[in-house]
């Protein structure tokens, strides 16, 4: 099931991608690339050939083997996407963007209670203990197991490929976690969002032919979580979401919380000539891009390459906290 | 070599929090779940127990989040004196 799950996903996404940048181009659903000094107009909203990717895949994985995980899996990425698209054409407000990622958990909890016995929730496992159970602070918490990746991966969707490249990486992760574990399903939910988010880089790397959208970065945050939750791995969830809740955590705290784009007084950076700068404002945003930049100015690509070796850092973080589950002390 | 000196501090800081994030989870596994604070068996001593345990364990978590955010202020001020020194 692994490798046709990759396969599938990375031949559908890579061969759609060109299609629906056409598509976003001949609609005008255009972004501007502001890091570059020709301000270029970039495709937004194609992380739709992602979704395609991710649905077709389960459909194809489901009709072999019904599934009670994928399909939880696929209708919680379903919905992100649609939040997503909302948010691409109409713009959302970020309070309500944010309020609506909370949704995103209705399809684990009501699949949880259809398929007990395969949706478990409330036990995730952990390193050095094996796991730990948690009861009614688990339904408390459990609604920002969605909402939290999904708006982080989607808050690190600045610079060209940091998300989908940051993405391929954490699932890859997971992939290998999975396997480590010796939990199947999901290791061929993570070799989906291997597969899309990988073929989406090839078009999304620097420079940038085409922009995800918030369809795309709210459905791969939504996914990556949701695989988490599914396979009691949520330790190591947010042990790879690491660099991206960095990001969120640091910038929402120094701004005092979701506001609009128009309400930040400040940028977190500055672009002058072909290089990044960091704001050295008090007030501009605390964003990982401001942190990495107070240590000198960087080009685009280098910016992106230190994005990367975070990202990498914690994937393998990742993998090493999957070991350590499979120590008791 | 560049992209290595510029992430070293956050990637430096990224291991630690998740060190401190593993013993945090280890701490209140051993040590604050098996607690036993009040004498008797009952429903309200049983609950009582349980948000007392509940208390103590979101109090350590926070306290994580704080250490977090204390290295962050750390980090800007570290790298904010240098840029100032060296101009």
């Amino acid at each position: 099931m692994i490798p046709i799950a990759l396969i599938t996903s990375f031949t559908i996404t890579l061969t759609l991608t060109p299609l629906v940048m056409k598509l976003m181009r001949k609609l005008g659903i255009v972004g501007i690339d502001v890091h570059k000094l020709s301000r270029p107009e970039i495709p937004e909203m194609c992380g739709l050939s992602m979704l395609i990717g991710l649905v077709t895949s389960s459909i194809i994985l489901l009709s072999i083997q019904f599934n009670p995980k994928i399909l939880t899996f696929t209708l919680t990425s379903i919905l992100a996407a649609i939040i997503g698209i909302i948010d691409d054409i109409f713009t959302l407000k970020a309070k309500v963007k944010t309020a609506l990622t909370i949704l995103c958990f209705t399809p684990i909890a009501i699949m949880s209670m259809i398929y007990p016995n395969h949706i478990i929730l409330g036990r995730p496992r952990a390193p050095l203990i094996g796991g730990f159970r948690l009861t009614i602070v688990y339904w408390m918490l459990i609604p920002f197991a969605i909402a939290v990746p999904a708006n982080a991966v989607n808050m690190m969707d600045t610079y060209n490929g940091v998300m989908s490249g940051g993405c391929a990486m954490m699932s890859a992760s997971l992939l290998a976690s999975s396997i480590i574990l010796g939990q199947w399903d999901e290791a061929t939910m993570s070799a989906i969002v291997l597969g899309i988010s990988s073929a989406f880089y090839y078009y999304n790397k620097y420079p940038a032919k085409a922009f995800a959208g918030d369809t795309g970065s709210l459905m791969l945050g939504a996914a990556i979580g949701s695989i988490a939750v599914l396979g009691r791995m949520e330790v190591i969830g947010i042990t790879v979401l690491m660099p991206f809740i960095m990001n969120a955590f640091h910038s929402l705290r120094s701004i005092g919380g979701l506001l609009e784009r128009g309400e930040i007084s400040e940028r977190p950076v500055k672009v002058v000539g072909e290089y990044i700068e960091a704001n050295l404002n008090p007030k501009a945003p605390k964003t990982l891009a401001n942190l990495m930049l107070r240590k000198g100015r960087a080009t685009e690509l280098e910016l992106i390459k230190s994005y990367h070796a975070l990202c990498a850092i914690s994937s393998i973080m990742g993998i090493i906290t999957a070991l350590l589950m499979l120590v008791r002390i | 070599m560049k992209t290595l000196k510029r992430i070293w501090d956050l990637a430096l800081m990224m291991v630690v929090v998740w060190v401190m994030m593993i013993a945090l989870i280890v701490t209140i596994d051993k040590m604050v779940v098996p607690l036993r604070i009040l004498a008797g068996e009952g429903t309200t001593q049983t609950i009582i127990e349980a948000l007392i345990k509940l208390m103590i364990s979101a109090f350590m978590a926070m306290s994580w989040l704080l250490i977090w955010v204390r290295m962050v202020q750390k980090y800007i001020e570290k790298v904010d004196r240098g840029l100032r020194s060296g101009s």
